[in-house]
């Protein structure tokens, strides 16, 4: 399925309001690997932006669908990123009928607006996976705040992860779903972050989840089973 | 070809320079399937050879020798071709003719991910693909390469990608050989792996639970 099928209609000029652009959950994740733009041939415009989602590939028609997108990657200043911060970035940005770019996104799981601590998270972590980019330095060897490693590349420029989210920057790649890391964290020690059990894990692990993707050294893609 | 001339791969994902909490020193990480390994500098640093050098791509050849004679200041030959043969018996370097028998083993036994996002095409040149870390460091793939690397790491291993790669060539009617497909990427990869567009991992099997 493809977002174009999805955006015949022209949008209208007015910018999204605060009322209208409300997605329902608290924190805002956007899911896929950025593919970036594809031109068809020399001196043509813009075909559409690809975004992947396992095998299935989603093009969104217009720069404006892309940049609600990617709005979705930023990290605030003050973390967690949730709607309410994501909806005055639109808003701040101009987009015209951001809102409705929006809901095509969350219609089509390229973004989502999930609680916490809720039912959807669960959900959410059972069904998608989390892929890192960049590399790791580490740390040692270069100046790195305490209790943090360094991500990125290797002359720079660089995340400084706290320990979960380097063990999650790590360790995604081997696990199917974000459940299993959650499994795995409610297996560490506490003063390492670990929880009772996997339920009591998912809000830190979404959290970590949602910082490595502000920060642009990981994604997030359908977990095994669904991609 | 003789087993001097194979390429050297790489295998796991970099885990950076760590504090071991056993002893305070600091070692080199590396997550290989379920396994993290961690290792000396000296040791650290063959292993980081192996990926190539960027300045260097298409015109060294990254085998054995190459990458021993790369080894930290601090170490002797004898000292780092031990240090190599422990990282192909970990499982962390593979030895491969691109050409031979053993590439076929390599791809069942390994799968190739992603470690930076596409960076599209453009209309000055729209039959070519950019990948890469931008604005530091992109390079341009032609079509099959970068569609085994974008859709690649959703296969269990990079064979599996080869002949899904191949599937949906034909699908569209046109015909690619998975085996030549499989030699090409393995004679190119070393322009993903050293400019970190891509790592090499162990196939993802349906029995994982303990190390592969």
């Amino acid at each position: 399925m493809t977002l174009s099928a999805l955006t015949m209609a022209p949008p209208p000029p007015a910018p999204p309001t605060k009322t209208a652009l409300h997605l329902g959950g608290d924190l805002i994740f956007p899911v896929g690997f950025d593919l970036g733009p594809f031109y068809p041939a020399p001196g043509e415009p813009l075909a559409y932006y690809e975004i992947c989602v396992g095998h299935t590939s989603y093009t969104l028609p217009s720069e404006a669908d892309y940049k609600v997108w990617t709005a979705a990657h930023e990290a605030p200043e003050q973390a967690p990123l949730t709607w309410p911060t994501y909806r005055d970035r639109l808003i701040e940005a101009g987009i015209a009928d951001a809102g409705a770019l929006a809901r095509r996104l969350v219609d089509n799981g390229l973004l989502w607006s999930i609680s916490a601590n809720g039912d959807d998270a669960v959900s959410f972590v059972r069904t998608h996976r989390l892929l890192p980019l960049a590399t790791a330095i580490g740390e040692a060897e270069i100046e790195v705040p305490v209790g943090t490693y360094a991500l990125g590349l290797p002359r720079g420029p660089y995340y400084f992860a706290s320990e979960i989210e380097y063990w999650l920057w790590l360790w995604g790649a081997s696990w199917d779903s974000l459940w299993v890391a959650c499994e795995m964290l409610a297996g560490r020690p506490v003063e390492k972050g670990g929880g009772i059990d996997p339920l009591s894990c998912v809000g830190t692990v979404l959290l970590a989840a949602q910082a490595l993707i502000g920060n642009s050294v990981a994604f997030l893609d359908a977990a095994w089973d669904r991609r | 070809m003789d087993a001097a001339e194979r390429i050297v791969v790489p295998v796991g994902q970099y885990g950076g320079a760590v504090v071991r909490e056993t002893t305070g020193t600091t070692g080199y990480a590396i997550r290989r399937g379920h396994m993290v390994f961690v290792m000396s500098r000296q040791q650290g640093t063959l292993w980081m050879e192996a990926h190539g050098r960027t300045a260097e791509l298409g015109r060294t050849a990254w085998t054995r020798s190459t990458i021993v004679d790369r080894r930290t200041d601090d170490a002797t030959r004898a000292d780092a071709e031990v240090w190599f043969g422990d990282l192909v018996a970990l499982g962390l370097l593979a030895e491969i003719d691109p050409d031979g028998p053993d590439a076929m083993s390599f791809a069942r036994t390994y799968r190739l991910l992603p470690a930076a996002g596409g960076k599209g095409n453009t209309p000055a040149d729209p039959f070519r693909f950019r990948a890469g870390h931008l604005p530091y460091r992109t390079v341009n793939l032609s079509w099959n390469e970068v569609r085994l690397w974008r859709e690649g790491y959703q296969e269990p291993t990079l064979w599996d990608a080869c002949v899904a790669r191949a599937a949906a060539e034909e699908r569209v009617g046109y015909r690619l050989d998975p085996h030549k497909l499989l030699t090409e990427t393995l004679k190119s990869l070393h322009y993903m792996l050293a400019l970190r567009l891509s790592y090499v991992d162990r196939a993802r099997r349906d029995d994982e639970g303990s190390d592969q």
